[in-house]
């Protein structure tokens, strides 16, 4: 895709205005307690929020987490006074991880329960199988799925996402830093289907940016369980080695990487995908220390603490490791799901400045939001500060880049935001209602 | 048309969209680094070795393993209405909230009670401490004390197939339909099955359409004939006997061809709920099985799957009893309700190592109920143990543990079933040697099946 340098210099004046901005806004957001100030709400009737969470199939270890993170999330604002003096009362309902489930739930938010919102979903291809749904019902539907698929214009005006950043901007803002510090040569290994392909492209268009180049790229049939076969095709002279493998094989290629390469080996660079939820120290993972990774929030809380992120842990029950507070071998999903505490909070800063009384005032939210260009880093944004690009409903965020030392992942760069900003690629405040 | 046309865009823009792929390492990926293929084959060489033990020690060996011996004797009081009664009253309340309670699956009492304990746990039970669905279920109570004894016969040609063209329903509502746990959608369906087994014990008799109707009075009965205890209600007295674990299988009622397609049904079942989220069966339906696209997307192969899992397995049980009864020296003799009843071990044991993580897990989430309902704080859930290889291995220990143990006890109960009908023991032993060779080969497919990369 060419570079449109015209809009692109648009887009980051425009941003960094916004970034210039982030001080002041914190040091605001710090001075006024939310409680306070709507205690004349004239309605004391729950706001609802349709949470369409993961609880059976596929994403069930990632439903588990989101749902204490919300949990965790409505509780600090209802103790907080709630939502323009509102309580906020978050209806569970299970998408089986499933597009047609999740459609049917979106339904039954807007219809049977009377949902002002719908918001939490985590897996592409539910989001992509309910949003269209929710479109219909005009029932703002805010998700939590990293997925590029909000920002590339798929989707429609109901569908955002402010609390997470997306993969695209994820996998690009990487680059820099890996150019700069491990090499420019890159061999990328990644699953031959459409997530491995994302990497793939956005990676290599980035890094060529910086200067490097890919030069081996191959592709593992996602069928596979053994890779063996595979190793020898990278090249000799590769600086560093960008692995992207996820499923039930991604211990089994550690494992056999670690076999493959012995003590002489490239700088081996991941995405914490691979081992969301899992013990980094666990036997079998040796192989990894000294090797980096993606975070989109550092699962291990490291010498250089914020009060923010110690409070978001306390609250949701998570330890300095990452790890659950009543079981610290109980790894949570941490990369992912401070998105529902952050969007959480969004919702409520949205209904708020839009003064939302009920589903009649649902545009007047999603304008709200829309307007909205940055989330200071405090306890409603733990993770960092972020932009948020109210013409494609997506957020940018600081990406972490961490080193495993003694089987922990230690936090070694934050990237800027703005190494995480691309052009636009849809508008969707010109969309109508 | 347009909604279809609609449908068909949709789902196309599904598999087409660029995706985030989070699905994480979990316990299969785990597995994966486990030496399971030794597992494989030295479980499969120990049930190999007993089917050659079996025929080569003495008949009177077999015999005597499963010779059970009286305890007891004598009246006791009929609680099995009360029991009932109660099953009714706490059925009804779990109705309630499964109608207004919770949308959470994991929270809702409703399907906790109904999947985890019910489904899950409830089974293992009755292989312990023998039938207790005849005593907790919610109709024969009701039934007895409205003294609808039926009013017309249920026709015995058709023996066990009402029960099992039941039981196919709830396996297919269990597997391949949408959202089973869905409070409100299980609510709906065991409201149906409770009024059409209400409906068909009027019509029919309690004891008849318990005895070839109702699925899970059938399941739940078989399942308790392999517990070390067994009872039996007669003229008012009840006698209890002890054994080795399985000897009600030879000292009970035999079935016929239709009892026995209902076993293989209930075996097929969780075979293919294992077999369904493998690579091997995702592959052969096309599926990518790093981007799942749910259960709506795997609908019509999973349903046909399922059939075909029966299908293969009767195919292959019958095969070996026809070749039974045509080989060796003496002339034809029924064996197949006879032997497929030998076939429950293997049942419990697939029961008991796919469904031992769903206990783990979900069996937190129905005391985070209980603990709700008394008021306690709730524990917080944790799966760190599908995460550690330590725990894992365990698990996988048990799992397999429990597929050699229950093929074992299976080939020791085909032996012995066979020479109860056919001696001397050599001749026993060539009669039972292809249900012997099918053993040793599900037992093999059980362990890959347990080991095997999985991806939905």
């Amino acid at each position: 895709m060419a570079t449109d340098d015209t809009t692109r210099g648009t887009d980051r004046r425009t941003l960094l205005k916004g970034a210039a901005a982030i001080g002041a806004v914190a040091a605001g957001a710090q001075l006024l307690p939310g409680a306070a100030r709507y205690a004349q709400a004239q309605s004391s009737a729950p706001i609802k929020i349709g949470f369409q969470v993961h609880r059976t199939g596929i994403g069930a270890a990632y439903g588990r987490w989101y749902d204490r993170t919300t949990k965790a999330a409505a509780k600090l604002i209802n103790d907080g006074g709630g939502i323009n003096g509102r309580p906020v009362e978050i209806i569970a309902e299970d998408d089986g991880t499933d597009p047609k489930r999740g459609a049917e739930v979106i339904e039954k938010f807007a219809t049977k329960h009377e949902c002002d919102v719908a918001f939490g979903t985590l897996f592409s291809h539910v989001v992509i199988g309910s949003a269209p749904r929710a479109g219909e019902l005009k029932l703002p539907y805010f998700v939590v799925s990293e997925g590029h698929h909000v920002a590339s214009g798929m989707l429609n005006r109901y569908t955002l996402q402010p609390g997470i950043t997306d993969v695209k901007s994820q996998v690009q803002s990487m680059a820099p830093w890996v150019a700069d510090n491990l090499g420019k040569k890159v061999t990328m290994i990644y699953p031959d289907f459409a997530f491995g392909h994302d990497h793939r492209d956005y990676f290599s268009e980035a890094i060529e940016r910086q200067g490097g180049n890919v030069i081996a790229k191959i592709a593992i049939p996602p069928r596979e369980t053994s890779f063996f076969k595979y190793l020898p095709k990278i090249p000799k002279d590769t600086e560093v080695l960008y692995h992207v493998m996820v499923g039930p094989g991604v211990l089994t290629f550690v494992k056999e990487m670690g076999e493959y390469f012995g003590d002489k080996r490239p700088e081996i660079f991941g995405f914490i995908d691979s081992l969301e939820a899992v013990d980094i120290a666990s036997p079998g993972l040796e192989f990894l220390e000294g090797s980096h990774f993606w975070e989109g929030y550092p699962r291990y809380a490291g010498e250089n603490q914020s009060a923010h992120d110690k409070f978001y842990r306390e609250a949701v029950g998570v330890d300095e490791n990452g790890a659950s507070l009543s079981d610290p071998k109980d790894v949570s999903t941490f990369a992912h799901m401070f998105g529902c505490w952050e969007t959480l909070h969004i919702l409520k800063a949205g209904m708020e400045a839009a003064d939302y009384k009920g589903p009649k005032d649902r545009q007047a939210l999603i304008e709200a939001v829309e307007n909205m260009d940055v989330f200071p880093e405090s306890r409603a944004h733990p993770q960092g500060s972020k932009l948020f690009n109210g013409r494609t409903h997506q957020a940018f965020g600081h990406q972490h880049i961490s080193r495993v030392e003694g089987g922990k992942l230690v936090p070694v760069h934050k990237t800027s935001i703005f190494d995480t900003v691309y052009e636009d690629e849809t508008d969707y405040t010109k969309m109508s209602f | 048309m347009g909604v279809f046309l609609r449908g068909c865009a949709l789902f196309a823009s599904i598999l087409a969209v660029p995706e985030q792929a989070i699905a994480h390492a979990s316990d299969s990926g785990i597995k994966l680094l486990l030496p399971t293929g030794y597992y494989l084959v030295g479980g499969t060489l120990a049930v190999a070795v007993t089917v050659l033990i079996a025929a080569i020690m003495p008949a009177s060996w077999a015999t005597a393993l499963f010779r059970p011996w009286a305890m007891w004797r004598g009246r006791v009081p009929r609680i099995e209405i009360i029991t009932s009664l109660a099953g009714a009253a706490v059925l009804s309340v779990l109705l309630y909230a499964g109608f207004t309670g919770t949308h959470d699956p994991l929270e809702n009492p409703l399907p906790l009670t109904v999947w985890t304990f019910w489904w899950v746990a409830l089974p293992l039970l009755c292989a312990v401490f023998g039938n207790l669905w005849a005593l907790i279920n919610p109709w024969s109570g009701l039934l007895t004390l409205t003294g609808a004894t039926g009013v017309v016969p249920l026709p015995r040609r058709i023996g066990y197939m009402p029960a099992t063209v039941l039981f196919l329903c709830f396996a297919w509502f269990e597997l391949v339909s949408l959202s089973p746990e869905d409070p409100e959608r299980l609510a709906y369906a065991v409201s149906a099955y409770v009024i059409l087994t209400f409906v068909a014990g009027a019509l029919f008799g309690w004891e008849a359409w318990s005895e070839r109707g109702e699925c899970f009075s059938v399941f739940f009965r078989f399942i308790a004939r392999l517990a070390p205890v067994q009872t039996e209600r007669e003229d008012g007295s009840v006698s209890v006997r002890a054994g080795f674990p399985g000897f009600g299988v030879l000292h009970g009622k035999t079935i016929p061809v239709s009892g026995a397609l209902f076993i293989l049904l209930a075996l097929a079942t969780v075979s293919f709920d294992g077999l369904s989220k493998t690579f091997a069966w995702l592959g052969l339906i096309g599926v990518n099985p790093l981007q799942f696209p749910g259960r709506s997307g795997v609908v019509l192969p999973n349903t046909i799957g399922l059939v075909l899992a029966w299908a293969a397995l009767a195919g292959a049980f019958f095969l070996c009893i026809l070749t039974a009864q045509r080989i060796g020296r003496r002339e034809n003799v029924p064996m197949a309700g006879r032997l497929a009843l030998t076939i429950l071990p293997i049942s419990l044991a697939y029961h008991a190592s796919h469904y031992l993580t769903v206990l783990l897990v979900n069996g937190q989430y129905l005391r985070g109920a209980v603990q709700e309902m008394a008021g306690l704080e709730k524990t917080e859930v944790t799966t760190s143990f599908l995460n550690t290889l330590h725990d894992v291995e365990r698990i996988w220990q048990v799992q397999s543990g429990s597929i050699v143990l229950g093929h074992v006890l299976a080939v020791l109960l085909a032996h012995a079933s066979v020479l109860a009908i056919i001696s001397p023991n050599r001749e026993a032993a060539i009669r039972g040697a292809p249900l012997a060779l099918l053993m040793i080969a599900y037992t093999a497919f059980g362990l890959w099946l347990l080991a095997a990369p999985t991806g939905a």
